[in-house]
């Protein structure tokens, strides 16, 4: 591989990996096959790089990417292991022990509830309002029409509203 | 704007979709209406969380590891 090529995919990598993890993850709840979609997202990109020249749709490619390969190991392994207890750190490692204690328990309360929404929903609240795509690009990469993306959001935030009522994490 | 059609455009509103004659009648219903007051509140706060919370990261320890299994299988000059 063309050191170029690996220096211009080692950019991308390090500015969405982050993001494709995180949605892998959100779809098969398990590290390891996550990072499986990892792999497999950033090969697509090497062989693409010619036509990943907009970057203003490269992040969408790649989570489009990473939630189809998600998807389809979701397809082949019914029996998949997931445990959403079994999570990486969500916090940042900038923050006093005080903030992260706060932090951890306000990750994990929120990742047991996103864990209880039905799939499609997820995907939609994760790849809207945390990964920051538009609702347009959602509609792209779960690959359902704009008022379908819609919908979804919709519903996961409510489901999220209502799992997170009672909860600590709410001010 | 009655509790229903809020409920069925909150979304567009979260979202700046709705034209300027229906975000009137939102805000107009929203301004007598405790409980769409509260929903789209707590819809906000919802949001909120997920864009601050809702990521799973990965260590940079993790990501330079991924980045060498990468590296090994597509090979680099």
């Amino acid at each position: 591989m063309p050191r170029s090529v690996v220096v211009w995919v080692e950019e991308l990598y390090r500015a969405h990996v982050a993001g494709v993890y995180n949605v892998a993850y959100r779809v098969l709840w398990n590290r390891g096959d996550a990072e499986d979609v990892v792999q497999a997202t950033f090969v697509k990109a090497f062989l693409r790089v010619g036509q990943l020249a907009d970057p203003a749709k490269v992040r969408a490619w790649l989570l489009q990417v990473a939630y189809r390969e998600a998807i389809a190991i979701l397809r082949r392994r019914r029996d998949l292991p997931t445990n959403p207890a079994d999570m990486p750190s969500q916090v940042a490692t900038s923050m006093g022990p005080a903030e992260l204690a706060v932090a951890s328990a306000v990750a994990a309360e929120l990742s047991a509830a996103l864990y209880k929404l039905a799939a499609d929903e997820r995907v939609a609240v994760v790849l809207r309002d945390v990964e920051g795509l538009s609702m347009r690009e959602v509609a792209e990469v779960t690959g359902v029409g704009l008022s379908a993306a819609k919908m979804r959001v919709h519903r996961g935030r409510q489901s999220l509203r209502v799992l997170l009522e009672n909860s600590e994490v709410r001010s | 704007m009655n509790c229903e059609q809020l409920a069925e455009r909150l979304t567009d509103l979260l979202e700046g979709d709705l034209d300027s004659d229906e975000e009137a009648a939102a805000v107009e219903h929203l301004a007598t209406c405790a409980s769409c007051e509260l929903v789209l509140a707590e819809t906000r706060e919802v949001i909120g969380l997920a864009r601050d919370h809702g990521r799973v990261s990965l260590s940079s320890d993790d990501q330079d590891r991924l980045w060498s299994r990468l590296i090994g299988e597509v090979g680099s000059d």
